[in-house]
């Protein structure tokens, strides 16, 4: 299957521009396609249209909140199944237990290591993959 | 005595003489003008009267030091003239001049009190001769005057006065001593002012001193005795002061000093109390304080740190793999780079998990699976270190309710800090047990006190190390938040202020007892639940 050369493609939704800048140089020479988003709406809408392989999510954002993206992404039936991996500077386990209430797979404080978010993604995509095959049997 | 006559004599220098001259022959008048006139030193201010009549007058007015009489005046004659001045004016010298050199006359002028008998010729080939003589006179008389005033001196000095011979014979008393002891004259020598007066003389002759003082009872009253001895008349003198009321004063005094240094004291003891209690509630307020302060900056910087801290981190990321292909020295930056930014964060983490602890999920748990759960976490840390580690949890506990997750952070944290103190390996030992409560147990380093009742039980979870122990003066500070003595990067000091958090949000408490050199033990003591505390083993805890 050719499923497994195609280039993974990573959406990273965070209102820092630096932040954005370093994560797709990094993930770039790690062999990812990476789109990313200055704030939610702007995130949302890129996520329907590329339909990303995973979504590497701030929580603290001006305007739409990570929260709210991950909760509107839940919503829609086209993106629920993209996983999403929160990646923030919040300290705590309240807020880590929201964002996995509302679907998050996968969580990361900053600041992180690359090759920790990298695992992250791989055991993410690793994750979605188990479950679409899972389905695709199902529905067969 | 002496010094008061010391200060007599003094007085009698002074340059200023007034002469009174009694004489009718204004020659024998000139002459007297012209041999005065010859002195130099001492000034003499003559006034001449030629009859005795108008010299009483003279005199009756004062001011005359001297009289210069000749005898034969027309209204007096003879010694009569000496009488006359004599009786006016007694104690003023009298010189008499005169024509004759009449030995007999002289004589009886002499015995009548007249100071001295000149004959005017003599005067007329030696001037001088007169003014001697009236120096000599005056000074003759000064001195018998001041004689009869000191003995009359003496005599009527308010303090007694006692003389005795050296075998304590009473020579001498003077009034006051007269009648102030007036027991005197029959007790002799055992009366308290003549008592041990002979070995108060040779005293003195041995030491050389003059005189001595010594404190006299005598009739209620207390007296200063004053003693000299003079060796060459074999004289014992004493001089007494009724001292009675100055004794009582400074005895009132005294006693009123002690009393208003009592108070003093009481006070001073009272006021350091107050300041004490206020300084502990100070420090409480201080550390609230610092606890406060600490919250609020975490809360509103530690985002906005740990953001940049982030992109730090992806900056090292991305440029490892190029910096590391050219030599160990770039390498070795990206890694101080790294660490830097660990150890902020860490900072960070400490500030938030102790401003905002995370609730507590309490449940039934074992404290032994706690115990083992974090031993287990630095086993291989501990066999690095050469450490031995030494679990002992007795058979009664019972299960307490706890956040298993939070539980292990203090155990953890307790045993990253016995580690610490062990650079060389050694033993670390964590016990539990349950104990009955007898008496609060205050101890040093104790974080807080009054979380439980005697007789009530506890759980006790202990975790004791070999290592270096904590110098009594830090011991006091090791829960302040960023109190450390770890070198930058190897403590940020929130271990323990985190850890006591913890405790203490399960109902707890938690000290340290340390001696320096001796090791350390951290001391939990957590809240057994009240159905186990009454009933025994055999109930369940929720
Ligand atoms: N078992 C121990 N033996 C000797 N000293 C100790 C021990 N436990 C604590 N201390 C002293 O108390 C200080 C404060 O401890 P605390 O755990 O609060 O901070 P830290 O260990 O220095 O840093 P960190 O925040 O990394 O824990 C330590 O620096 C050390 O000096
Ligand atoms: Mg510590």
């Amino acid at each position: 299957m050719a499923e497994h050369l195609r280039r993974r493609t990573v959406l990273m939704i965070d209102d820092e521009a630096n932040a954005r800048k370093l994560a797709k140089l990094l993930l770039e020479r790690e062999g990812y396609r990476v789109l990313t988003a200055a704030n939610g709406e702007e995130g949302l809408i890129l996520a329907k249209v590329q339909q990303p392989d995973v979504v590497l999510l701030d929580i603290l954002m001006p305007k739409t909140s990570g929260h709210e993206v991950l909760r509107r992404l839940q919503e829609d039936q086209d993106l629920k199944d993209i996983p999403v991996i929160i990646v923030t500077a919040r300290r705590g386990e309240q807020g880590i237990a929201a964002s996995f209430r509302l679907g998050a797979v996968s969580h990361i404080e900053k600041p992180y290591e690359t090759k920790d978010l990298l695992q992250k993604i791989q055991v993410a995509l690793a994750l979605a993959q188990q479950e679409e095959s899972g389905r695709a049997t199902g529905d067969a | 005595m002496i010094y008061f006559l010391e200060g007599l004599i003094e007085g009698m220098d002074d340059g200023h003489l007034n002469v009174l001259l009694i004489e009718d022959d204004p020659q024998d008048a000139q002459l007297m003008q012209e041999a005065l006139g010859e002195t130099a030193n001492t000034s003499f201010a003559l006034e001449w009267v030629d009859r005795v009549s108008k010299g009483l007058e003279r005199l009756a007015r004062g001011g005359i030091d001297l009289v210069l009489t000749d005898l034969q005046l027309p209204d007096s004659q003879g010694l009569e003239t000496v009488a006359r001045v004599h009786a006016q004016a007694e104690g003023v010298p009298i010189i008499v001049l005169t024509a004759l050199d009449d030995e007999g006359m002289a004589i009886q002028a002499l015995q009548k009190g007249v100071q001295d008998y000149l004959v005017k010729r003599y005067i007329k080939v030696y001037p001088n001769l007169l003014v001697r003589s009236m120096r000599y006179a005056i000074e003759r008389r000064r001195g018998e005057g001041e004689l009869i005033r000191l003995a009359s001196f003496l005599e009527q000095c308010p303090d007694p006065v006692l003389e005795t011979d050296g075998s304590g014979v009473i020579t001498y008393l003077n009034r006051a001593a007269r009648t102030q002891f007036a027991d005197l004259f029959g007790s002799a020598a055992t009366h308290p002012v003549l008592w041990g007066l002979k070995d108060a003389a040779q005293r003195l002759q041995r030491s050389g001193a003059t005189s001595l003082t010594r404190e006299v009872p005598y009739r209620g009253k207390t007296y200063e005795q004053h003693i000299s001895y003079y060796p060459q008349s074999d004289l014992i003198r004493s001089y007494l002061i009724d001292v009675t009321e100055r004794k009582q004063m400074e005895q009132r005094e005294r006693e009123l000093a002690a009393a208003a240094a009592a108070a003093e004291r009481k006070r001073a003891a009272e006021l350091d109390e107050a300041y004490q209690e206020l300084k502990r509630t100070q420090a409480m307020l201080i550390q609230a304080e610092k606890m406060a302060a600490v919250g609020q900056l975490a809360s509103g910087i530690a985002h906005e740190v740990r953001n940049p801290l982030g992109i730090i981190l992806q900056c090292v990321n991305y440029l490892e793999p190029d910096l590391q292909s050219r030599g160990a020295q770039h390498a070795e930056v990206l890694q101080v780079i790294r660490e830097a930014v660990m150890t902020s964060d860490k900072i960070i983490r400490g500030l938030l998990d102790f401003s905002r602890p995370t609730p507590l999920e309490l449940k039934p748990t074992s404290i032994a699976s706690v115990i083992d759960a974090s031993l287990a976490l630095v086993q291989a840390q501990a066999a690095e270190k050469g450490i031995r580690l030494m679990k002992d949890v007795a058979d009664d506990v019972p299960l307490v309710l706890l956040d298993e997750h939070q539980m292990q952070q203090v155990l953890i944290n307790l045993i990253l800090n016995a580690f610490a103190a062990m650079p060389t390996g050694g033993r670390l030992s964590i016990r539990s047990y349950l104990r009955r409560l007898t008496e609060p147990g205050l101890r040093i380093g104790l974080r807080s006190a009054d979380a439980f009742r005697p007789g009530q039980t506890v759980l006790v979870c202990e975790v004791e190390d070999t290592g270096t122990g904590i110098p009594k003066e830090i011991l006091p500070r090791v829960f302040h938040p960023f109190f450390t003595t770890k070198p930058p990067g190897e403590g940020i000091g929130l271990g323990l202020t985190i850890t006591a958090a913890i405790v203490e949000g399960h109902g707890g408490t938690i000290s340290l007892e340390s001696e320096e050199g001796n090791g350390t033990k951290a001391v939990i003591t957590l809240p057994v639940s009240q159905d186990r505390d009454r009933n025994g083993e055999g109930s369940a805890s929720r």
